[in-house]
């Protein structure tokens, strides 16, 4: 299963919405007055409208926040007053950008536009998570197939040289004795690893660590990224047990979360059709 | 071609991390009855960042076969996800060094997940000594450029951090010249060690001038 976003998105988009003022919550009593209702706008600023559904929309947002947050509440007709503020001064501020013709820039065009899709992808995203269910024989069946984790330690000695590299390579192949390896590696820098999982392992030191047993050398040198080669030996390895189901919970969900969300995304992906102006090749392998 | 969330909502912002090459090849050593510590990187940031501080400790009579780096998935987790992640992972550090209690130093954002850990999945019962290097306990204005979950939670002000409350921390080294902590007073948090007017974000891990402030944190046994 991949490990993609968490169960704890809940908690990011919580904050995600709050940030670009969404509602968390779906709109409750509002607080706001039955005429406001009734009007089709809810202020009118050097003759253009803010309509009531802003004043709704922000209220509501930062009501169902304060309600849900540790954070200094104020009543209703206090919270009113300081949506109304916030709504007409940053109407206010909007209209001397426009006269100022700051809406026709480029850059803020390019950033409403942005911004509009973000919000719609958020939205999005928020509506996936409230419809995933975690069902407990899900659960089960996603604790069952995980592995009792794995540590290993390992010995890296640092060979510059292609041809020295083959050549102990090449002692290692031929069950040349360990004493005589060890003492060829010795006139090689090495570096002994602290603890490491295999999540955290590079997939070619991987595979080339995988079928050793302890105090054994790799018999393929794994290519490295400060230059030349790594000959690779065991040096200890270390099971642990996996956690209890119930400290497992939460980390499975946020899995099942990840799983659903990136199917989501594969399949929207699958059926698009994308298109660029000129072709060409990106470095992971895009086509562009 | 391959989507995945990251790429869609998150903007990667590099923190700096440092991994030593071969610098040194200091005796391999390993004394059974040494502590175990347990390193949590930071942000967007992977175990290697904690190469240079395991040799300098390694050349200084500690013990690498007791040093666990844990690697989480920053970009895509929770820290709230991670840190139920380092739970299991500490307590299996535990459980395979005799139940010994477990050190945990953490870099940055490895910071935040080791405080909910401690604080929120009850940690504190086996991890006994905290270090934390250039954590932005109070947020930082810096993850206002990146939008990944664990960016959410080290805002200032964010929920994430208003939960945790000040709680949690113990011992705390930072610099005022850290541009990665905004403001850089963020990263301090119970005992406070200042690192030097020089000191920035990444070189906290690797920087003698900080590995000899951390060092007599770290209890050998």
């Amino acid at each position: 299963m991949n490990k993609l976003r968490s169960f704890y998105l809940n908690t990011h988009l919580l904050v995600l919405c709050l940030t670009t003022g969404l509602p968390s919550i779906s709109h409750g009593d509002t607080g706001s007055t039955s005429e406001n209702k009734a009007s089709t706008y809810f202020a009118k600023i050097n003759n253009e409208t803010i309509p009531q559904s802003h004043f709704d929309f922000v209220f509501n947002s930062r009501f169902s926040f304060q309600q849900s947050n540790e954070v200094d509440r104020v009543d209703k007709e206090d919270l009113s007053e300081i949506v109304t503020k916030d709504l007409l001064l940053a109407k206010l501020l909007a209209q001397e950008a426009i006269s100022k013709g700051m809406a026709k820039d480029p850059n803020t065009v390019a950033e409403l536009q942005l911004a509009h899709n973000t919000l719609l992808a958020q939205l999005l995203v928020q509506r996936k998570i409230s419809e995933v269910s975690y069902e407990e024989s899900a659960l089960k069946s996603a604790y069952a197939a995980v592995p009792n984790p794995v540590h290993y330690r390992i010995e890296v000695y640092q060979v510059e040289r292609a041809k020295e590299a083959e050549k102990i390579v090449s002692m290692i192949d031929s069950d040349t004795n360990k004493k005589a390896i060890d003492s060829a590696l010795k006139a090689y820098p090495s570096d002994e690893s602290t603890w490491l999982r295999i999540e955290d392992m590079d997939p070619i030191m991987l595979e080339a660590i995988l079928p050793l047993e302890i105090h054994d050398y790799a018999t393929q040198a794994v290519p490295s990224s400060y230059g030349g080669w790594k000959i690779i030996q065991l040096l200890a390895k270390e099971e642990f047990e996996k956690a209890p189901f119930e400290d497992m919970v939460e980390i499975l969900k946020s899995e099942i979360l990840n799983q659903e969300l990136q199917d989501m995304i594969d399949k929207i992906v699958a059926s698009a059709q994308i298109e660029f102006p000129h072709e060409k090749v990106l470095a992971d392998g895009w086509h562009r | 071609m391959k989507f995945n969330v990251p790429h869609l909502l998150a903007v990667a912002i590099m923190l700096l991390g440092f991994s030593s090459a071969y610098a040194s090849s200091p005796a391999p050593t390993c004394n059974s009855s040494h502590k175990p510590m347990v390193m949590v990187h930071g942000w967007n940031d992977n175990t290697n960042a904690f190469n240079a501080m395991k040799d300098y400790l390694t050349e200084n009579g500690y013990s690498t076969c007791k040093m666990y780096t844990f690697g989480y998935d920053s970009n895509r987790n929770s820290n709230k996800t991670s840190a139920s992640y380092l739970r299991n992972y500490v307590n299996n550090v535990s459980r395979n060094n005799g139940g010994k209690d477990v050190t945990v130093i953490a870099h940055s954002n490895g910071g935040l997940v080791a405080r909910w850990y401690r604080v929120m999945l009850g940690g504190t019962f086996v991890n006994d000594r905290f270090i934390a290097l250039g954590t932005p306990h109070n947020g930082t204005t810096s993850a206002n450029l990146c939008f990944d979950p664990a960016c959410y939670e080290m805002r200032p002000g964010s929920s994430f951090i208003q939960a945790l409350a000040g709680r949690g921390c113990q011992y705390s080294l930072w610099s005022n010249a850290d541009a990665i902590v905004n403001p850089s007073s963020s990263a301090k948090c119970g005992y406070n060690y200042h690192v030097g007017m020089a000191m920035d974000h990444g070189g906290l891990l690797w920087r003698k001038l900080s590995l000899d402030i951390l060092k007599p944190l770290i209890p050998k046994y």
